[in-house]
């Protein structure tokens, strides 16, 4: 059994290495057939003399044929090394990346264990209740939930929590901010717009797996047995169900740095998504390359291991051989 | 594993079952949510159709002493920071949002169904290589990769259409791919194979029409994400570029002078987005259901 769960583990990995590589490929040509030029980006236009420019080119490898590029960058990145900044003083990328994941990391998990903690729950009330106040309640406000756009819904929170009533600072004034539990106060407005669509999402995920679980054979047993319903339902429902959530979690996880990139740019949150946006407007190369190819190989990753928990958790899948 | 699992999950969800005696759309009317979002999408549509004939002052003016005034009988939505009015650009604005969202997935829904119908039906290493070049743009953050094209490439009206046309067909690819694989080994499929039709008959005439009513809930599901995409583009200032009004590009422009009290700036044009993505999705939701009652309620 665990032999077998290894070589599917270990086929899912082979598989996703051209992924991977193919993403390299893809990330590296946008930017470099992309019109525009990073070093004209950074050195203000007309103060330098073309041949200052030109130094430059040399001194970044952008004077070398594409595919010459790509080979050095990828060499590099097999001994780990991600270049450096163009700009944030011409820090190694890595270490720009290393001090930023963590704001971003402990929002989306925060966010994401707050968010799973109100709709499953939610959901299970929503499936045995259903067509009560709760289900409906919960039906309209998942798709209200869902449909709001989290900018607006930032803005608005901002606007009456911070400007009309004081109650919660706008943004984040400091590295020291993102200083979990400490300094809560910042977390609870980020906190609200990304666990907000993620309820939504868990909530009618969640009442349909009951829903479903609650029509199979082996509850019907389970309840011919004599068992009470509530046993029924805790002890053999919610189990069952909660196996597609895993995959749900996970896709939910593979996203955050989507939604990391909006939030952090209105909360000023000194995160991965801000880095990123900050990096992508000053055409700062080797910082884009370097986010979005671990971005990229984290959402793989997290595809693969959803899969191989998905495999643990429920026993009646079979592996294709 | 999963990959096929959620594939049988979506053809379950989505497969046509055609009931002469229920017809989809009485299915369709009966949903009143459904229905409600289907006239809020019509009446925005038309909104941008007749935008000129409604606008009340060129959404272009620029008034001086008009700036930063609140809703009044004058300016229904109040003025922005130029003194330009409100209403007339959140009016413009549908037009620009709406036909962003429109082209967007048309372009979207092009490129995944071609791709998706390829390698659903050929198979082998057409499909392969598809399916790989999917699992590529998956992987990366969508939004990472959208505001990565749009910046390199210089926001702009056709910019912000392209760039979301380009990067959002994979999930439709894959939708197409499932139900192509599992129609094609239908009976009436294999019959018309073994009758000597052509693979361009087979996939025209034969699979795309029972493909359809996925398609057509995955493109109005997608008309909603287009237009939060866009919205999201022109926020960050890298899509629709002022003078030109989109809602998203007003939310930008009028969140500085949110924390002076300006509501009216982020309020309407946010309500707009919220209300359209809310209409296309109860929409969408509708259609699924008619298209296939067995899934209703889940």
């Amino acid at each position: 059994m665990s032999g077998n769960v290894l070589g599917f583990l270990i086929r899912r990995v082979l598989v996703a290495i051209p992924v991977i590589f193919g993403l390299t490929i893809v990330m590296f040509l946008l930017i470099h057939l992309a019109p525009g030029d990073p070093v004209e980006a950074f050195i203000s236009p007309g103060n330098a003399s073309p041949q200052f420019i030109e130094q430059a080119r040399k001194n970044y490898g952008l004077d070398k044929p594409l595919p010459v590029q790509y080979a050095i960058y990828m060499s590099h990145i097999a001994r780990g090394d991600f270049g450096t900044a163009y700009t944030f003083n011409g820090k190694a990328v890595l270490t720009l990346i290393k001090d930023k994941a963590w704001a971003t990391i402990v929002l989306q998990v925060v966010s994401i264990v707050i968010a799973l903690l109100i709709a499953i729950p939610l959901g299970i009330i929503s499936a045995v209740k259903q067509y009560s106040f709760i289900d409906n309640s919960t039906t309209v406000g998942a798709f209200i939930g869902w449909a709001i756009p989290n900018f607006w819904l930032a803005l608005l929170l901002q606007f009456y929590l911070s400007v009309k009533l004081h109650w919660l600072p706008a943004i984040s004034t400091a590295e020291s901010s993102t200083a979990f539990p400490g300094n809560i106060k910042y977390f609870i407005m980020p906190i609200i717009v990304l666990a907000l669509p993620s309820i939504a999402y868990f909530a009618r995920f969640m009442r349909s797996a009951m829903l479903e679980v609650t029509h199979q054979d082996y509850m019907t047993t389970a309840r011919a047995k004599g068992l009470h319903d509530r046993v029924v339902l805790l002890a053999h429902g919610l189990r069952n169900a909660m196996i597609p959530m895993v995959t749900v979690t996970g896709l939910q996880v593979a996203r955050i740095l989507s939604g990391a990139v909006i939030i952090e740019q209105i909360f000023a949150w000194p995160g991965l998504g801000y880095l990123a946006y900050t990096a992508i407007t000053h055409r700062d190369y080797p910082v884009i390359l370097g986010v979005t190819i671990i971005a990229g190989t984290f959402v793989i990753l997290v595809n693969i291991l959803v899969d191989v928990l998905y495999v643990i958790v429920d026993p009646r899948i079979s592996l294709p051989s | 594993m999963r990959e096929s699992t959620r594939e049988t999950a979506a053809l379950s969800g989505h497969e046509l079952r055609p009931e002469r005696s229920h017809p989809i759309f009485s299915r369709f009317m009966e949903n009143k949510l459904a229905v409600a979002g289907a006239i809020v999408v019509i009446l925005f549509y038309s909104i941008a159709v007749i935008a000129p004939l409604i606008e009340r002052y060129p959404y272009t003016r620029i008034q001086p002493g008009y700036r930063d005034k609140p809703p009044s009988a004058e300016h229904w939505l109040g003025t922005d920071r130029n003194g330009r009015d409100v209403y007339a650009r959140l009016v413009y604005g549908a037009r620009i949002s709406l036909t962003v969202g429109f082209v967007a997935v048309a372009i979207i829904m092009t490129i995944g169904v071609t791709l998706g119908a390829l390698a659903g039906y050929f198979g082998h290493w057409v499909d392969s290589v598809i399916m790989r070049f999917t699992d590529i743009l998956l992987s990366i953050p969508q939004l990472l990769l959208l505001i990565s094209a749009a910046a390199l490439f210089q926001g702009g009206l056709k910019t912000t259409i392209i760039v979301i046309g380009v990067t959002s067909w994979s999930g439709a690819a894959r939708l197409v791919r499932g139900q192509f694989l599992t129609l094609k080994e239908q009976e009436y499929v294999v019959a018309a194979r073994t009758i000597g039709a052509s693979s361009w008959q087979i996939i025209w005439k034969h699979l795309f029409p029972n493909t359809l009513a996925v398609i057509i809930v995955e493109a109005t599901l997608w008309l909603s994400f287009a237009i939060i995409l866009e919205a999201s583009l022109s926020y960050l200032g890298l899509g629709v570029q002022i003078p030109t009004p989109s809602w998203g590009n007003m939310l930008q422009d009028g969140q500085r002078e949110l924390l002076a009290g300006a509501w009216w700036l982020t309020f309407f044009p946010g309500l707009a987005i919220f209300l359209v993505v809310m209409a296309f999705n109860l929409m969408g939701d509708g259609l699924r259901d008619a298209f296939d009652p067995r899934l209703r309620n889940r």
